[in-house]
């Protein structure tokens, strides 16, 4: 599995990094950005959850 | 006496204000035990916030309508919180009545993060049964819903009980400031904002031959006007929430929109629209101009514009332009930690935190919207505050009948602007 952020959609609110910091992290920028490609399997649950739950839509999910 | 004795609501009240602030001073240090109501994705995130928040809290109960739900939170938690996640079998409770079985084992804070539509009946029950609350938004989906909330919520503060909302951006470092220079005049008075939440699509999660309508609408709620609210009211209440802290929640006058379900249009998508656009109509003039869409596809913006008589201010950016421009460049923290560390630093310093007015008002400003879309009409808000209307179903139960039911080609009832009536 792999994770996007578009960073022009990302508002900054930090909850992917809540809810899945295995895999997001907030950047300098303050856009969230992914840390880690691909995600580690013990992290898809979580990561599918912060994208469901992303309030801008930011996140893209591939499933491999 | 203990100091659990004293975190339940009946004998602090009984023994008066002051006692309640020492009792609350002298559990300080002691294990402040949580229980979570809706064990999706946003209220496991709660969860955490709460026990990041506080070292020592511990999680000690989980409710949800579904069990497959309540296992996926307890083993995410588990596996980050490891013993702080101290949820044996018997505090695991599923159905319906769920909460109530919650409330009976011996939490001290509750953090309700079910479907909107609960959320009345939830929090109504926390505040009698004694508990401190993490109320997440909207929190409501209809005008009774709200009255019963403020209601609430006034009992809330008889009783020194925190109700703190998931309304976050109110705990956002840099919107705060932002904020606060905006109701301190950096722009001016404010003439008219301008809300925008659009974005794409959103999760679904199909239908299984051996579940009922209920469960079926319960699996998608937000596709369910009675379940949701609407996007609007689910999701850009946010927004709302940001013009309505602007206009020091006062509400307006009335609003009048459009909008529709035009890509949005398979029978599984059930009854919410894909776009809104209201104007609310305040008294003074001022005006918000509010937009939602989810739509895939399209361009996607959320911001808050403040246009004002010597400025503008572009809220989430932390930006004011005008003669006096700035930037907001303090520190940054997760809000959503922010939420959960002032509530439990207001219960541990025998404090209360009530944000019990604007996350109804808030939650009523997007009902109206959704009223005037709905509708087509222009939709008054003292109308729509004192509407009887109430979306529920005949009885809670996965058996139940909810209140909009498909037709034979599996399609719902949409509202139609200029025949449907909302008040």
């Amino acid at each position: 599995m792999r994770a996007r952020v578009d960073s022009e959609l990302c508002i900054s609110c930090g909850l992917c990094a809540d809810v899945c910091p295995e895999v997001f992290e907030i950047g300098d920028d303050d856009k969230a950005r992914v840390k880690v490609d691909p995600v580690p399997p013990e992290a898809e649950a979580s990561c599918r959850e912060a994208a469901e739950q992303c309030p801008s839509t930011a996140i893209q999910i591939e499933e491999s | 006496m203990k100091r659990r004795a004293f975190l339940k609501t009946g004998a602090a009240a009984a023994l008066g204000t002051l006692t309640i602030a020492r009792a609350a001073h002298a559990a300080g240090s002691d294990v402040l035990r949580i229980g979570l109501v809706g064990c999706g994705g946003r209220g496991s995130g709660a969860a955490a916030n709460a026990l990041q928040a506080d070292p020592n809290s511990k999680l000690v109960a989980l409710a949800d309508a579904f069990a497959d739900r309540l296992e996926g939170s307890l083993a995410s938690l588990k596996g980050r919180f490891g013993e702080r996640v101290a949820v044996d079998p018997q505090r695991c409770f599923t159905g319906f009545d769920a909460y109530q079985k919650l409330l009976a084992a011996d939490v001290d804070v509750v953090i309700l993060a079910t479907p909107p539509h609960f959320r009345p009946i939830h929090l109504r029950a926390c505040v009698e049964a004694g508990k401190h609350v993490f109320c997440e938004k909207p929190v409501a989906i209809d005008a009774p819903g709200v009255r019963s909330v403020l209601a609430t919520c006034e009992e809330a503060a008889k009783k020194k009980l925190n109700i703190v909302s998931g309304l976050c951006w109110r705990y956002d470092s840099g919107v705060r400031e932002t904020m606060q220079r905006v109701l301190d005049g950096a722009i001016g008075d404010i003439v008219a904002i301008q809300e925008t939440y659009n974005t794409g699509t959103l999760w679904h999660h199909g239908r299984k031959p051996d579940w009922t309508e209920m469960e079926y609408q319960m699996r998608n709620w937000y596709y369910f006007t009675w379940l949701c609210g609407d996007f609007n009211v689910e999701q850009h209440v946010h927004s709302l929430d940001k013009a309505a802290w602007a206009m020091r929640d006062e509400p307006p006058l009335r609003a009048w929109g459009l909008g529709g379900r035009q890509v949005r249009s398979e029978p599984k998508f059930g009854e919410i629209y894909d776009h809104h656009a209201v104007v609310y109509e305040y008294a003074g003039g001022v005006r918000v101009y509010s937009y939602c869409r989810q739509m895939a596809g399209c361009s996607s913006d959320t911001s808050d514009v403040f246009l004002g008589t010597k400025g503008r201010a572009d809220i989430l950016k932390n930006r004011i332009d005008g003669p006096t421009p700035w930037r907001y460049a303090g520190p940054k923290s997760s809000m959503y930690d922010v939420e959960h560390q002032e509530l439990f630093a207001a219960i541990r310093a025998g404090k209360v935190i009530n944000n019990g007015l604007y996350m109804a008002r808030s939650t009523m400003l997007a009902i109206l919207g959704r009223m005037a879309t709905y509708s087509g009409q222009t939709v008054e808000w003292q109308a729509a505050f004192d509407s009887q209307r109430a979306l529920a179903p005949d009885r809670y139960a996965m058996d139940g009948t909810p209140p909009t039911l498909p037709d034979r080609e599996g399609r719902y009832p949409v509202a139609m602007p200029g025949v449907t009536k909302v008040i």
